[in-house]
């Protein structure tokens, strides 16, 4: 009983979040295979400790706080570590909907921030975590990350319009 | 960051929207579980658990003649220190380094800081040998220009203090970078590209690291709060704080629930739980020896193995 109950939370959480976890882990990453690989090992990382999430915090911060450490796993491999990972702008294919020129420049100056500005950065502006729930999912206490997003957007500032601060 | 009717999420969802679900992750995820779920025999009582018990004896024992640093965290106090001396590289300064430790079997331990990305070739590699006691450093870009600020070639001590003033100041990591990228493109910076991971690798790799941290977890004779206060002395003695610094140490609890093996890794086939504490003396500004502590903590003898001191002014801490 406690194992279909598991997989039927997965599956749930499967169509709730996998959209979300591939572009966040993408943006993150810098490649498909990478990003995919790192869903799919958050998603069973979550349905092997599915028993000690309680409901505490919210499902998709803690879902974000796994698909976080999966992807740090991933880029301290040698391998990723040595690889150019990241696509060009131009080998960045196009979207499934039509985009302007700025979301474009948007998404560029995003994945171009060095990794922890950039992490704070998706949580924060693309994910719409709370300082609070990011402080959960990185780790890190609530003035370091405030830190590091006054950081990300004085690194954007540079590249971006006035349209996109807040 | 959003003007009211437009936001960065939008902008990235229509730029990213190539991306969407695929079946072969449920697929693939569904297989994983089936194999998971497969019935296994239950381990018998083993001689493991037998040393296990006899260590919690002699771990009582190390934690009670006080704290107990394994050869290469001590190597790394000594690398620290003659890097200081030598390049005038502060802990505070290593914020723009990774650190690595190798034992390279005749009673050295090298330790190594290297910078990444646009930085690297700048800043260059530091490399401490340290043996019986004494620590030898150089410094990959011995002998080359440091002269002129940022437009120098390389960038020591005077640059990297530079670049902790400007980030403090300013918060713009642009500006220095932007120098950096410039002499790294001039001198043709060694392509580092190497061959690519296999599906079967890449699997390997996930189920390698979450094997290690169960049996980590499994290894473990000393309690969470042990190893914490194991931790917590650690900091205090070895990066020298006050009482009144010792006191404002702030433990980073993990305030969900989470996996049981979060925190637990293996560090050179020793079993080890990872703390963090961190100091943050004046909430908004940087006070000597804010920053984060890491200390891995042998989960059956107590010995520190490993200490990581992250001031974060770098950004990239």
């Amino acid at each position: 009983m406690a194992q279909d109950r598991r997989r039927e939370w997965l599956n749930d959480a499967v169509t709730r979040w996998e959209k979300q976890m591939l572009r966040l882990c993408f943006a993150y990453l810098g490649d498909t295979a990478l990003a995919e690989d790192a869903v799919q090992e958050t998603f069973f990382k979550a349905w092997k400790h599915y028993d000690s999430f309680r409901g505490e915090a919210e499902e998709k911060t803690w879902l974000m706080r796994i698909a976080m450490n999966t992807c740090k796993d991933l880029l301290k491999s040698s391998w990723a570590r040595n690889t150019d990972r990241f696509v060009t702008p131009e080998q960045l294919p196009e979207g499934a909907v039509p985009f302007e020129e700025r979301d474009d420049t948007v998404t560029r100056a995003v994945m171009s921030l060095p990794p922890k500005l950039r992490e704070a950065t998706l949580l924060r502006w693309y994910q719409g975590l709370s300082l609070d729930e990011m402080s959960r999912v990185l780790r890190l206490p609530k003035s370091t990350v405030n830190y590091r997003l006054k950081k990300a957007k004085t690194m954007l500032k540079g590249e971006l319009e006035e349209w996109y601060y807040e | 960051m959003s003007n009211g009717k437009d936001t960065l999420r939008a902008a990235m969802d229509r730029r990213l929207s190539f991306l969407d679900s695929r079946p072969s992750c449920r697929a693939a995820l569904q297989q994983r579980i089936a194999q998971e779920e497969a019935p296994v025999m239950k381990k018998k009582f083993s001689v493991a658990l037998v040393f296990a018990l006899v260590l919690v004896s002699l771990s009582v024992i190390a934690l009670a003649a006080g704290i107990l640093f394994s050869p290469k965290a001590d190597a790394v106090t000594l690398a620290d220190k003659a890097l200081e001396a030598k390049y005038g590289v502060t802990l505070k300064m290593q914020t723009y380094f990774t650190r690595s430790e190798e034992d390279l079997g005749d009673g050295t331990v090298r330790v190594t800081y290297a910078s990444e990305d646009e930085l690297a070739y700048v800043l260059g590699t530091y490399t401490a040998d340290v043996k019986d006691g004494k620590a030898e450093v150089t410094w990959s870009r011995d002998g080359a220009d440091v002269s002129g600020g940022y437009a120098a070639d390389a960038w020591g001590a005077a640059q990297l203090e530079q670049m902790l003033k400007d980030n403090t100041a300013t918060g713009d990591m642009g500006l220095f970078i932007g120098y950096a990228a410039r002499a790294a493109k001039q001198n043709g910076r060694p392509d580092e590209t190497v061959p690519s991971m296999t599906e079967a690798e890449r699997k390997a790799y996930f189920e390698g690291i979450e094997k290690e941290k169960t049996d980590a977890l499994n290894a473990r004779v000393l309690s969470e709060d042990e190893m914490r206060a194991a931790a917590k002395e650690a900091v205090t003695v070895r990066y020298e704080l006050t009482e009144a610094q010792a006191a404002m140490l702030e433990l980073f609890v993990q305030p969900m629930a989470t996996e049981e093996n979060a925190w637990y890794l293996m560090i050179d086939g020793e079993p080890c739980f990872e703390v963090q504490y961190f100091l943050d003396q004046n909430p908004g500004t940087f006070t000597e020896k804010d920053g984060a502590y890491a200390v891995a903590v042998n989960v059956k003898t107590g010995v520190i193995e490993r200490m990581v001191y992250e001031s974060g002014l770098g950004g990239e801490g």
